[in-house]
């Protein structure tokens, strides 16, 4: 049988999935409820879906794609990833002007930008404008910050 | 016939033709921007009709969601991050076409199909209204669960080659509609204890995690390996000749039904019927193959169906006064501020606004091709930033769109942990298409499912289902939808193994 | 001592009095807990604009959406009591859904500056029905139990309690089916596959269906239905939206506000823009809005605890 190391390890990662996610169905108290309707059924036949899926991801073949050779995890992706988690936590917490200038200048380092005093300009110009045309053009609310 | 004339002489008034055009840009500008969405468009200009004469309204906000379903593959095609959710699909053909280096032709194909679209579900618009909306109507619980039971089978054709994970994909997107409370009870699921994710998820941060932002954190290490898409000579977009269509007619009539009836069923949009066309033209189309390397038949399925789609969901929505898909909900408010009453009596006691909608909607889509040009033009100026910069922007603009979706910081988060998840499973080979299929229409397929036992009551199911010819005949379909292309499949092999 | 408490609350009253008089002086965000272009935003966004111009302060719809309203709310509750943030809410999110499901919210959570409309709840049904007017329907439902649908666009929110109710006080047993939208539930009422909805009066204009009772004491204006008090079943269910503020709100935010929310709901421009939207206005000032608040939200909680005992 022609196994993929890479499509086993995806099968078991899913398994794992199904099961935490299983783990999650149980044991909750019920509130209104409609007669004749656990709330939980439906989730519970499609996470025993996937399970099967799981186990049929990790009988597949691979395929040889031209993506291959850039590689999956590095230093940049990984940053990249991490830069977006601290963003997404501090939106709320400082503010849009202070996450979205960081965001940029962190995205654009990342992504080999040198040019620093360019790169400084042009985010902080970016976001000011950005914050412009939804405060006042678009009139939706941007969090400022709530530890201020 | 006077009332019609009259209808027509009223939408070519100066005022209204401006509005129109505005609108129309506006809506293609706020579309192009990736992650802001055709709601928000509206509601943006809602404020700004409460002083108007009713069809300038109408105009405007007819224009905007003309123009915000459009604009979208603007930004599919050339940054490969999708400015609006229904334009996601157009960037699994579109964005390869580019890097081609034919960015111009990928959008002239983009317009050429959304106009033609858009126009087509105008005639029917026209010509069918009462009847249409007559036999949406039909569709109870049971048909609409045989209806979506239709459209996830396009997972199963989306996911060619990939099967077993396509399908994952796919179930992990029903499971994603999941999150928060049950239709059919108040218990919260999958929430993790946090208030933020007590009213589900967003369709806007879902689409702008697994395309916009999965698609930053892969660019960060292919710009080292793969040069971007370039700025196009002069900005022009070029339009397929007529040679080009040979063979795609079919397929562009068969969308733009498609997207229509999409529109006509309340409660789905247009990116439900983007990517239900997408997964029939892959499973039907002659040049299946070549889908995701540039093949124009995959823009012309997604691109035709989501302008569709505003034609399709003005039926049931000026016949009958129920939505067809929340942008239109917004639509029917604004008659409702003008004193115009919604509902079953619009017809017969305005019928020269609805008239007015109608060419007024076509004359909206006319005004796609101009204002496309002006909006490629600019957003051509885009690409000369260099592409870590355009890529920050890209990040924040698409993390507020999903933001200002809802209003609710937790969209932000998961539109994090969605993009993460996305670039891995991306890597991994999982199509992401089944995801956005899943998680559309999961939670109508729940609370269909729901219905279903619950009308039911104590018949047999043999005799509930056969109590309704329609569901029969869908679930028929359904069933030669999933059959048909292992069938052919099969019948192709052999006659492979026959030849030889 | 007794002079230096007196110089120390009369500088504080000053103080206040100086830090308040300019209220308002910067823009006010208010937030309203669902969609635009929904029955509780086009009245909020009415009632913005007309308070804009008498208060000579921006006022910014801020739509937050989700989990029944309570999303948007649970913002307004987070949100500094500074008089800068206020919330426009229907009655469900604050009297049904801290009684259903884990909000940051309760009873004491809130300052309230004035009730703008309210409407009585009305059970309608479908023009296929086999009933004609509410004795009927009582009589046929009760022949044939557990056949009957009524609509509902939530467990145990607007829709269901009234309903709810209603069968119990008249002994009827009939089907609860859920939806997700008011044009959901209108799509099968058409055509007849549902046959009850209890919600306001807004969709009887709207669509081809005809109202059975209102849940009032006595009948509203321009809204003919027996009233369940006539009919025996003394209940009093309405939809109401009202301006609220998080606690705590400083004194002169709260009459400033509630002077100027006070003309506009009773001006005659707003009663005619909310006509148009089938809404009718009425005003509560600050303390009889909370006493009213206080009384429904008690009211709803006993309902929805013998709703999940019988459970």
């Amino acid at each position: 049988m022609n196994l993929s190391r890479s499509n086993i390890f995806n099968g078991i990662f899913v398994l794992f999935v199904s099961v935490l996610l299983f783990f999650r169905t149980t044991g909750k108290e019920d509130a209104f409820t409609t007669e004749g309707i656990h709330p939980m059924d439906y989730p519970r036949a499609l996470i025993f879906l996937l399970f099967i899926l799981g186990i049929l991801i990790a009988f597949t073949k691979s395929k040889k794609t031209e993506e291959d050779r850039i590689p999956i995890v590095t230093r940049r992706t990984i940053s990249m990833c991490i830069s977006l988690i601290f963003f997404a936590i501090l939106f709320e917490k400082i503010g849009f002007a202070l996450c979205a200038f960081g965001g940029m200048m962190l995205c654009g380092i990342i992504m080999g930008y040198r040019r620093f005093v360019l790169l400084t300009c042009v985010s902080a110009i970016s976001c000011a404008c950005i914050w412009i045309v939804f405060t006042y053009v678009l009139k939706i609310p941007l969090p400022t910050g709530t530890i201020w | 016939m006077e009332i019609i004339i009259n209808a027509i002489m009223e939408a070519f008034t100066p005022l209204t033709v401006g509005m129109n055009f505005l609108g129309v840009l506006v809506g293609m500008l706020i579309g192009a921007l990736p992650g802001l969405g055709s709601v928000v468009g509206i509601s943006i200009c809602l404020p700004f009709t409460y002083g108007m004469h009713s069809s300038a309204a109408i105009a405007l906000l007819l224009g905007v969601y003309a123009g915000s379903v459009s604009g979208g593959s603007i930004a599919s095609v050339l940054l490969n991050t999708p400015g609006t959710p229904q334009a996601a699909c157009t960037a699994l053909d579109g964005h390869p076409m580019a890097k081609q280096g034919k960015s111009a032709q990928a959008l002239g194909w983009c317009f050429a199909a959304s106009i033609l679209g858009g126009l087509f579900s105008c005639v029917v618009l026209i010509l069918a209204t009462p009847t249409l909306a007559a036999f949406a109507l039909e569709f109870g619980a049971l048909e609409t669960f045989a209806l979506i039971l239709m459209g996830l089978t396009c997972i199963s054709s989306v996911s060619a080659g990939a099967q077993a994970k396509g399908l994952a994909a796919g179930v992990i997107g029903l499971l994603l509609a999941c999150i928060g409370p049950s239709p059919f009870s108040s218990l919260q699921r999958f929430t993790f204890g946090l208030f933020g994710l007590s009213g589900g998820i967003d369709l806007v941060p879902v689409i702008v995690g697994v395309f916009a932002l999965s698609e930053v954190i892969v660019r960060a290490e292919s710009i080292l390996y793969e040069k971007r898409v370039e700025a196009m000579k002069g900005g022009a977009i070029i339009l397929p000749g007529l040679r080009e269509w040979s063979g795609r007619v079919a397929l562009l009539i068969k969308s733009s039904a498609i997207g229509t009836f999409v529109g006509i069923m309340p409660g789905t949009g247009a990116a439900t019927a983007s990517f239900l066309s997408y997964g029939e033209a892959k499973r039907s189309s002659p040049r299946r193959e070549k889908f995701g390397t540039g093949e124009p038949d995959s823009i012309i399925a997604a691109e035709s169906a989501n302008n569709a789609v505003t034609g399709g969901a003005l039926v049931p929505t000026l016949a009958l006064g129920i939505p067809g898909d929340p942008v239109t909900a917004i639509l029917l408010a604004t008659f409702a501020i003008h004193g115009l009453s919604p509902g079953v009596r619009l017809m017969a006691e305005s019928p020269e606004v609805v008239y007015c909608s109608f060419v007024t909607l076509i004359i909206a889509n006319v005004f796609l091709y101009p204002t496309g040009k002006i909006t490629a033009k600019l957003f051509n100026y885009l690409l000369r930033l260099p592409e870590p910069i355009l890529m920050g922007v890209v990040v924040v603009l698409c993390i507020l769109g999903a933001y200002g979706s809802r209003g609710n910081s937790v969209d932000v988060i998961v539109t994090v942990i969605s993009g993460i998840a996305a670039y891995f499973m991306r890597r991994q080979g999982y199509p992401m298409p089944p995801i956005v299929i899943g998680f559309v229409l999961g939670q109508q397929f729940e609370l269909s499912i729901g219905q279903m036992i619950l009308f039911k009551g104590d018949q047999s199911w043999l005799f509930y289902i056969l109590s309704s010819p329609l569901a029969c005949i869908l679930f028929l379909i359904a069933l030669i939808l999933i059959i048909l292309p292992h069938f052919s499949n099969y019948m192709s092999k052999k006659k492979i193994t026959s030849d030889i | 001592m007794l002079k230096r408490m007196f110089s120390f609350l009369a500088i504080m009253f000053l103080w206040s009095a100086v830090a308040f008089a300019g209220y308002p002086e910067k823009t006010i965000t208010l937030i309203v807990p669902f969609g635009a272009g929904g029955a509780t935003d086009i009245p909020a966004r009415v009632l913005a604009n007309m308070m804009e111009k008498k208060l000579g302060q921006t006022i910014v719809v801020q739509n937050i959406v989700g989990a029944a309203g309570t999303q948007g709310i649970a913002q307004l509750f987070a949100a500094k009591p500074d008089g800068y943030t206020l919330g426009y809410t229907p009655t469900g999110v604050v009297c049904l859904q801290p009684h259903v499901q884990h909000v940051p919210f309760n009873r004491d959570s809130f300052d309230f500056i004035g009730l703008v409309t309210r409407q009585p709840v009305v059970l309608m049904s479908s023009k296929v029905a086999p009933w004609k007017n509410f004795e009927e329907m009582v009589e046929i439902v009760k022949k044939e139990p557990d056949k009957y649908v009524v609509a509902i666009t939530g467990t145990a929110n607007m829709t269901h309690i009234p309903v709810v109710e209603l069968a119990k006080h008249f002994g009827l047993k009939l089907r609860y089916i859920p939806y997700r939208t008011t044009a959901e539930v209108m799509k099968d009422m058409i055509t007849g596959r549902v046959h009850l909805y209890a919600d306001s009066p807004v969709p009887l204009s709207q669509f081809d269906i005809f109202g059975l009772i209102q849940f009032a004491e006595k009948r509203a204006k321009n809204l003919d239905l027996p009233t369940t008090k006539e009919l025996g079943f003394d209940r009093d269910i309405s939809h109401w939206q009202g301006l609220i503020a998080p606690k705590n709100l400083p004194q002169e935010a709260l009459d400033k506000l509630a002077s100027v929310v006070k003309e506009v709901v009773e001006s005659p421009e707003f009663n005619a823009e909310l006509v148009k939207m089938s809404t009718n206005a009425e005003w509560m000032g600050p303390e009889q809005f909370k006493t009213f608040f206080e009384k429904e939200f008690d009211m709803y909680g006993e309902v929805l605890s013998n709703l999940a005992q019988k459970k």
